[in-house]
């Protein structure tokens, strides 16, 4: 990537021009990069239009409501008047806040750390060769595949209180010895939640981590095995370490990704029991579109767009201290 | 790995694959049961009589006024192949500007870009549906589109970037000795070589918005211009559950994706590693 920035070169930093240059084909180069940049702009304009246009000015706008009056149920004369701090404060008043803050990081942490696991597990054995790897590899990408309101159904439907294959196997297996309602209890739903998320993650993981493995070059293990590492000395002292800038960016992008999630959780149990698995991404949507206030579901969202900026800057950090090395 | 492992190995590959099939393989199995046989005590795991009664109510529109698969799966079809078009364009272009040109403020595009990716769509859907509530864009594929492809875009972006990136600049050169212009060595020798990359930047913003729920459930309120994901989710809130039309359902929705996945595989996963993993 580098080198072909270097072949385009920058001919427009003065100090890259030597001072023996003569004075017409300075001005040749000035040209060329104004008529290069008026090419670059024209190629770039659609992207910064429809970047800015749908996601930064909603940002923007979504900041200044949580500044205003927007209870779209009660509304008043003046419009939409600037009430300054008032958004917050009543999201920081509000116990169902500080519930569904407590509530994403717990969530987050479980299914990061399951899907992170499990993946490793699942990219070191389709790193290795053994007979009827592609079609394991084939099957593991599934769960990927499959969409996520249609995950959600067969999950409702097999976590079923009275015709569940989950409760039908736990029974016969006696680990329960009567049937749960997973999703419908609040000590359940939101690990049963969890689950699905896994289930639906970890192939991401793993293919992300198997090509990290496939990177690491074979001798490493040759070495290895010839100072006489058994397989799970070779996992923890060649492995690992060679895996941990993969490592870093899978783990940061996952919880960044985790941060947004909606969709699992909001069609398994739309939040409830009794809001027991109310993300706060779950919390601003009821927030706005079913209390119907849009100024404190953009208050909140802005603590949940701080939690994404602080992860984001690590992600940036962890990707930059990866090229340079 | 030493031979004595192998065992070890088979027994893994069993259970992850066991692990990450079975809730597909029971919406398949679901789905060809009758009714009666899916409420069954003791639970039977196959069908014991073969039935196609969901598939069929599913793809009559008749047979159920709440059911109207056939415009569900023709809406999503629309919103998707839209999307893919308008954020393959416009990424495309602004991905072989990022590769190519050196302009003032590329630095800061690449990091907006990376900054998108972390936008909430929970907090993003709360000004977004005023705009475009403001400008008649609620109830409409085109204010669906425009959300999704904005959504697709950056990351489309990123990994097209990645594709030019492969493609040595010395070719641009040549093209431009031959006296091409910056337009038809894009055109005409940049995107031919990277048609791959193409393919699967179009697969991933299509199966974004085949997937997406929560914008279609927001945006769209009238019942026949629902996507697969709203409609599907809608047989949920209801008393009776008949979960051999909604796992039928299930399966038409989801079969079109797994082979799309299955066809891809390789490129799919090169070119979402590309940019990661290096």
């Amino acid at each position: 990537m580098n080198n072909d920035n270097a072949l385009l070169g920058q001919p427009s930093l003065p100090t890259q021009q030597t001072e023996a240059a003569p004075r017409p084909r300075f001005w040749r180069s000035e040209w060329r990069r104004l008529k290069q940049n008026r090419a670059a702009y024209l190629f770039i304009a659609p992207l910064a239009l429809a970047v800015g246009l749908v996601l930064l000015y909603p940002i923007l706008k979504a900041a200044l409501m949580s500044f205003q009056y927007w209870k779209v149920a009660r509304p008043i004369a003046e419009g939409h008047p600037f009430v300054g701090l008032d958004n917050y404060a009543a999201v920081m008043d509000s116990g169902y806040f500080w519930q569904s803050l407590g509530i994403t990081f717990l969530y987050i942490f479980v299914t990061v750390v399951l899907r992170f696991v499990l993946g490793i597990g699942t990219a070191v054995l389709l790193n290795t060769p053994f007979k009827g790897r592609g079609l394991v590899r084939a099957l593991v990408i599934i769960p990927w595949a499959v969409p996520e309101v249609v995950t959600c159904l067969v999950f409702i439907l097999m976590f079923d209180y009275q015709f569940g294959v989950v409760n039908d196997v736990l029974i016969k297996m006696n680990i329960l010895s009567n049937p749960l309602a997973f999703l419908g209890e609040s000590d359940t739903a939101l690990w049963a939640a969890m689950f699905v998320n896994v289930w639906k993650g970890f192939p991401f993981a793993a293919i992300m981590l198997l090509a990290g493995l496939q990177g690491i070059p074979k001798d490493h293990y040759e070495a290895a095995s010839i100072d006489g590492a058994s397989a799970w000395k070779q996992f923890t002292s060649v492995t690992l370490p060679a895996l941990k800038p993969v490592s870093v960016i899978v783990f940061l992008l996952l919880v960044i990704w985790t941060v947004k999630d909606f969709g699992i959780v909001y069609v398994l149990t739309g939040g409830g029991p009794s809001r027991a698995t109310e993300l706060l991404t779950i919390f601003i949507y009821r927030a706005g579109f079913k209390s119907f206030d849009f100024g404190l579901a953009a208050a909140a969202g802005m603590f949940l767009l701080l939690i994404s900026v602080v992860f984001t800057v690590l992600y940036m950090k962890a990707t930059k201290a990866g090229e340079s090395a | 790995m030493k031979k004595r492992n192998m065992p070890l190995v088979y027994i893994a590959a069993v259970l992850i694959s066991l692990f990450a099939i079975a809730p597909f393989v029971w919406m398949i199995l679901t789905s060809l049961k009758p009714q009666a046989e899916i409420y069954s005590k003791p639970l039977q795991y196959l069908p014991q009589h073969l039935n196609a009664e969901g598939y069929k109510g599913m793809l009559n529109a008749k047979a159920d006024p709440n059911v109207n698969f056939i415009s569900w799966f023709k809406n999503t079809a629309i919103v998707s192949l839209l999307t893919t078009v308008l954020s393959l364009i416009v990424s495309a272009l602004g991905g072989y500007a990022m590769s190519r040109f050196q302009f003032r403020g590329r630095m800061s595009i690449g990091y907006i870009i990376l900054l998108t990716q972390m936008l909430p769509g929970s907090l993003l859907i709360i000004p977004l549906y005023l705009i475009m509530k403001d400008y008649h864009l609620l109830n409409s594929y085109f204010g669906l589109v425009i959300a999704y492809a904005t959504i697709a875009i950056p990351f489309c972006t990123w990994m097209l970037k990645g594709y030019f990136d492969s493609v040595s600049t010395a070719i641009d050169e040549a093209a431009s000795i031959d006296g091409a212009g910056r337009w038809t060595t894009f055109v005409r020798v940049i995107l031919p070589l990277t048609l791959p990359g193409l393919v699967v930047t179009a697969v991933f913003s299509f199966l974004t918005s085949w997937n997406e729920f929560m914008f279609a459930q927001t945006f769209l309120s009238d019942y026949d211009k629902w996507t697969l994901s709203v409609g599907i989710a809608s047989f949920q809130g209801q008393y009776v559950v008949n979960w051999d039309y909604l796992m039928a359902g299930s399966v038409m929705t989801t079969l079109p994706i797994v082979v799309a996945f299955w066809l891809l595989q390789k490129h799919l996963v090169s070119g979402m590693t590309a940019g990661a993993v290096k």
